[in-house]
C-alpha cells in the first residue's frame, strides 16, 4: 500500500502558481510591492475542492485497489450515526451469529414496506435522519469512502491515485482565470 | 464548515474580498450571499430528490417523521414539513404508500392504504408520516452547518456564485456558465 501521494501537495500548488506566472502566491511574506493576484488560501481552497470532487467521481474499485486513505471500514451498532464526511457507502455486511451477510441498499419507502419481511433471506439497509439502519443483527461492518480534510492532503496522504494531477491543475487554472476575469474582480 | 466560512468562499469565487483594493466596500452584500446560498441549497435538494434513488447520504438529515392520523378529515402538517415520502403504522408495522387520489377515484375506498398531503394537511390512515423537512437557512454566523455533508455546501457555493454573477449583465455570462457547469458536475457526484 502506498504511504504517500505520487505528487506532493506543495508541488501541485507550485505548478499552479507557475502556470499563473505568479510565484508570489506561495510567498510567505506577500509584500505589497509583489501583491499576488491570488492568495495561497484561494489556491489551496480550489485544489481542495477539485481533489474532493475527483475523489467523488472515482469508482470505489479504483480507490480500494490503490489503497486510498479515504477508504474506511468500521464495525458499527444499529443504528449507526453516519459521520458528516461520508461520501459513499461501499458495502454493509451484517453480522448474524458467526456469519457475515452482505446487505443491499433500499430507498426509504422500500425500507418501511419490507420491514416485516423475514430478513433471514434478505438483508437490507437504508439511511434516515443521519443514521444508517440495517435489518436483523445487532452489528455490521460498514465500508465507506469519506472526504479527507485539507490537512490530510497537506500531509501527502495517498488519497487519490496517480493520473488525475493534470486534470486537477487544468481545473484550478480555469477557475483562477474565471475568478480573475469577473467584472467585479481585480484587473 | 460554518455559514461564515461558506460565504467567505463565495466571496472568493466572486473575487469580492477587497484584496488589493483601496476600499473595503464590497460589491456583494454578505446577507445577500447567505440568502442566495439558502435558495441554492433548496434547488439542489429538489434536483437530488428527483433522482431515481434520492441521494440518501446528502438528504438523510432532512428525513424525519410526524403524526399523520388524519383520516378523511386531515391533520395539519408540522411546521417544518416540505415533501412527503411515505406513511407508516407503527403498531402493526404497516407501510402506507404516498399517493394522492386521482380524478375519479373514491377517497373512501383508497384511504385505508394511502397517505397524501393537500392544503397543509395530511390525509389517510398512516399514524406516522415520513417526510423531508425544510433545510435550515444559511446564516452569516460561526455556527457549524450540520444538515448536509461538506461536499454539498462546496457544491452549492458554485451555484450561489453563478447566480450572484448573473446580476452582472452580459459580461458576466461566460463566467456564470463556468460556475453552472461546475455546479452540475459536482452535484452529479454527490451520493
Amino acid at each position: 500500500m502506498p504511504q504517500t501521494s505520487y505528487i506532493s501537495w506543495e508541488d501541485l500548488l507550485r505548478k499552479s502558481a507557475l502556470r499563473e506566472g505568479d510565484l508570489g502566491i506561495l510567498s510567505p511574506f506577500e509584500p505589497e510591492t509583489n501583491n499576488p493576484k491570488f492568495d495561497r488560501e484561494w489556491l489551496e481552497a480550489l485544489h481542495y475542492d477539485i481533489a474532493c470532487r475527483t475523489l467523488r467521481q472515482l469508482p470505489d474499485s479504483d480507490l480500494m485497489a490503490f489503497g486510498s486513505s479515504a477508504y474506511r471500514a468500521v464495525s458499527v451498532l444499529n443504528p449507526y450515526p453516519l459521520p458528516r464526511d461520508t461520501i459513499r457507502i461501499v458495502s454493509v455486511t451484517i453480522e448474524t451469529g458467526a456469519d457475515f451477510v452482505p446487505a443491499v441498499f433500499v430507498p426509504i419507502p422500500s425500507w418501511f414496506q419490507t420491514q416485516n419481511l423475514d430478513d433471514e433471506y434478505s438483508k437490507r439497509w437504508t439511511i434516515m435522519q443521519g443514521k444508517l439502519y440495517f435489518s436483523g443483527g445487532a452489528s455490521a461492518s460498514v465500508k465507506t469512502i469519506y472526504q479527507p480534510t485539507l490537512e490530510q492532503f497537506r500531509l501527502n496522504e495517498p488519497i487519490l491515485p496517480p493520473g488525475s494531477e493534470e486534470d486537477r491543475l487544468d481545473w484550478v487554472h480555469h477557475m483562477l482565470q474565471t475568478i480573475n476575469l469577473l467584472p467585479q474582480g481585480r484587473t | 464548515m460554518t455559514g461564515r466560512e461558506l460565504i467567505d468562499e463565495v466571496q472568493m469565487l466572486l473575487a469580492d474580498t477587497g484584496r488589493g483594493r483601496r476600499t473595503s466596500a464590497r460589491a456583494f452584500d454578505r446577507e445577500d450571499i447567505a440568502d442566495q446560498l439558502s435558495i441554492c441549497q433548496v434547488s439542489a435538494c429538489e434536483l437530488l430528490m428527483q433522482m431515481p434513488v434520492p441521494a440518501p447520504i446528502t438528504l438523510s438529515k432532512l428525513v424525519t417523521t410526524g403524526a399523520a392520523n388524519g383520516g378523511v378529515i386531515g391533520i395539519a402538517v408540522p411546521n417544518n414539513y416540505w415533501k412527503l415520502i411515505c406513511g407508516y403504522v407503527a403498531a402493526t408495522g404497516k407501510y402506507i404508500q404516498m399517493e394522492e387520489p386521482k380524478y375519479g377515484e373514491s377517497v373512501g375506498t383508497l384511504i385505508g392504504n394511502r397517505i397524501w398531503a393537500v392544503g397543509g394537511r395530511f390525509f389517510g390512515t398512516a399514524d406516522t408520516a415520513v417526510y423531508y423537512k425544510r433545510p435550515d437557512k444559511i446564516e452569516d454566523t460561526g455556527a457549524a452547518l450540520e444538515t448536509f455533508p461538506d461536499a454539498f455546501y462546496a457544491t452549492i457555493k458554485f451555484a450561489a456564485a453563478r447566480d450572484m454573477l448573473s446580476r452582472q449583465g452580459r459580461e458576466g455570462y461566460d463566467r456564470m456558465l463556468k460556475f453552472h457547469k461546475e455546479f452540475l458536475t459536482s452535484l452529479a457526484t454527490l451520493g
